[in-house]
């Protein structure tokens, strides 16, 4: 073994408490993200006289654009929820694998995603026409990359928190195509769903500020204090 | 429709002001192939006159004749006089023939960015919502303002679609950089410039399905911003403004 193998070895072994060792808790804030403004006058998406292929993979179909969805039950889709503050200056283990973005039927999904610091994004392509991901970082470093149809996935990582605001991702070709992906330092976050709510869960016991973000309608927070084994609701409205 | 046919040769003229692009093109053309034939004799005489043979050596030195001189200063003040006599009218027959705003046109906006055409139609009731770029959003891509009730049935796609024999007033702006729209089949060539709308008119003579291209080298993906270019009978442009307001999904108003 060579003395930089060594040297390598021994400087891994000094890491690895640090990534391993988390300080996962037992308390948990649910909740969810009420809509209580005027519903937006939504179009959908015209692909057909920019790319027949993004047309095709959708049957012909017109889809609207992920940006604003307000659920049946009055709730707002594709809000990012996160501890903001109160967890710092402590580890938790890593997620295995890879953050995933797809785009498929020229959008991407998830529109709206949190992955993790040190995590690595893998862009795939499932369409039949070339993509351009366009990742407009502020905190980490751009990206700016071409992906023909069948062409491998493009896999950047995220080296910094980049979560207060997400980080935008566009196609450089079909520009209603756009994603938002945050990074954050802690496994401690949720992307509104169907009905509107959130769970972060297995929170250790403290005081901390959560934050909801939308694309549209912008950030709001709570301050929060929870004990262990303790359940507490959170409510975010936007007014619109 | 027709295909669009691309030859070796221009493509199709199917505009009502493309023929006075397609005549300047073809009298510059022709005069260049004047100059070069002419040009090319008097070189070849020349070559062949003063190369090295026997009981000769090649001549280098310009004639230094009175005659030559004014020769040479004539030569340049024709080629002067025939570059202002073509540019000048060349200009003022393109300005010419677009000054006058017709009538009965439909207003089509172009909104640029990298890398697509977008344009949008004022709907129903023939007039755009208040536009701001303060309004641009994923949801609006043509900056429309959302509460403005004049843009409740404007709506916009990536292909431009205009009827056949009715002008078209198209206004032009980009969100970006400095973009051109470039309608081969219109010979309509015009820069879309941020913060200023520029327009321009054209009328189709004939239906087919063309292009639009950007003829501004804009960035990396300049070569993918292209626009379908459908000219519809009216009938079939009706028919198509009828099914985009039915796309719209809230046809309330």
């Amino acid at each position: 073994m060579g003395k930089l193998s060594i040297l390598i070895m021994s400087l891994l072994v000094l890491l690895l408490p640090a990534q391993s060792g988390g300080q996962a808790g037992t308390a948990s804030v649910t909740g969810s993200v009420k809509f209580e403004g005027k519903k937006p006058r939504v179009r959908a998406i015209d692909m057909s006289g920019a790319d027949a292929k993004c047309a095709e993979a959708n049957g012909g179909k017109r889809l609207k654009p992920d940006t604003v969805i307000i659920n049946k039950n009055g709730t707002l889709r594709n809000a990012f929820v996160w501890v903001k503050s109160g967890l710092e200056g402590k580890t938790f283990p890593m997620p295995e694998g890879d953050a995933m973005l797809d785009q498929k039927g020229c959008r991407y999904t998830p529109h709206v995603q949190g992955m993790r610091k040190g995590q690595s994004l893998a862009i795939k392509t499932s369409d039949p026409t070339a993509h351009n991901v366009h990742g407009y970082a502020k905190v980490n470093r751009s990206f700016n990359r071409s992906q023909p149809a069948g062409a491998g996935d493009v896999s950047i990582r995220m080296r910094r928190d980049e979560s207060s605001p997400p980080m935008k991702i566009k196609c450089d070709i079909h520009p209603w195509m756009n994603a938002y992906v945050a990074v954050v330092d802690h496994p401690y976050y949720a992307v509104t769903g169907e009905d509107g709510s959130f769970t972060l869960a297995d929170l250790p016991a403290g005081t901390y500020i959560v934050q909801v973000w939308h694309e549209k309608y912008g950030v709001m927070e709570e301050t929060i204090t929870i004990g262990d084994g303790e359940a507490k609701s959170l409510e975010f409205a936007y007014a619109g | 429709m027709k295909d669009p046919q691309y030859g070796w040769w221009l493509p199709p003229d199917v505009s009502t002001n493309g023929w006075v692009v397609d005549e300047l093109l073809s009298l510059i053309h022709w005069f260049m192939l004047a100059l070069f034939v002419g040009w090319s004799i008097f070189i070849i005489y020349c070559l062949l006159r003063f190369r090295a043979r026997d009981g000769h050596t090649a001549v280098y030195e310009p004639i230094k004749a009175a005659f030559s001189k004014w020769l040479e200063v004539g030569v340049a003040v024709a080629e002067g006089v025939v570059l202002v006599a073509l540019a000048m009218p060349a200009w003022a027959a393109i300005k010419n023939i677009t000054a006058e705003i017709p009538e009965n046109p439909v207003v089509i906006r172009a909104v640029a960015e990298q890398f697509k055409w977008l344009f949008h139609y004022s709907g129903r009731d023939g007039v755009f919502g208040a536009i701001g770029s303060e309004f641009i959003s994923a949801d609006s891509p043509a900056g429309v303002d959302p509460d403005d009730e004049a843009g409740y049935d404007d709506f916009w796609v990536y292909g431009l679609h205009i009827p056949v024999d009715r002008p078209v007033i198209t206004r032009l702006s980009s969100k970006d950089v400095i973009h051109s729209f470039k309608i081969p089949v219109m010979r309509l060539t015009q820069d879309a410039i941020p913060g200023l709308e520029i327009a321009v008119w054209y009328q189709a003579t004939d239906t087919g399905k063309f292009q639009v291209g950007c003829a501004q080298l804009c960035g990396l993906g300049h070569y993918e911003m292209k626009a379908d270019f459908v000219i519809h009978s009216p009938e079939g442009y009706q028919a198509w403004l009828d099914e985009e307001h039915a796309a719209l999904g809230f046809d309330d108003e």
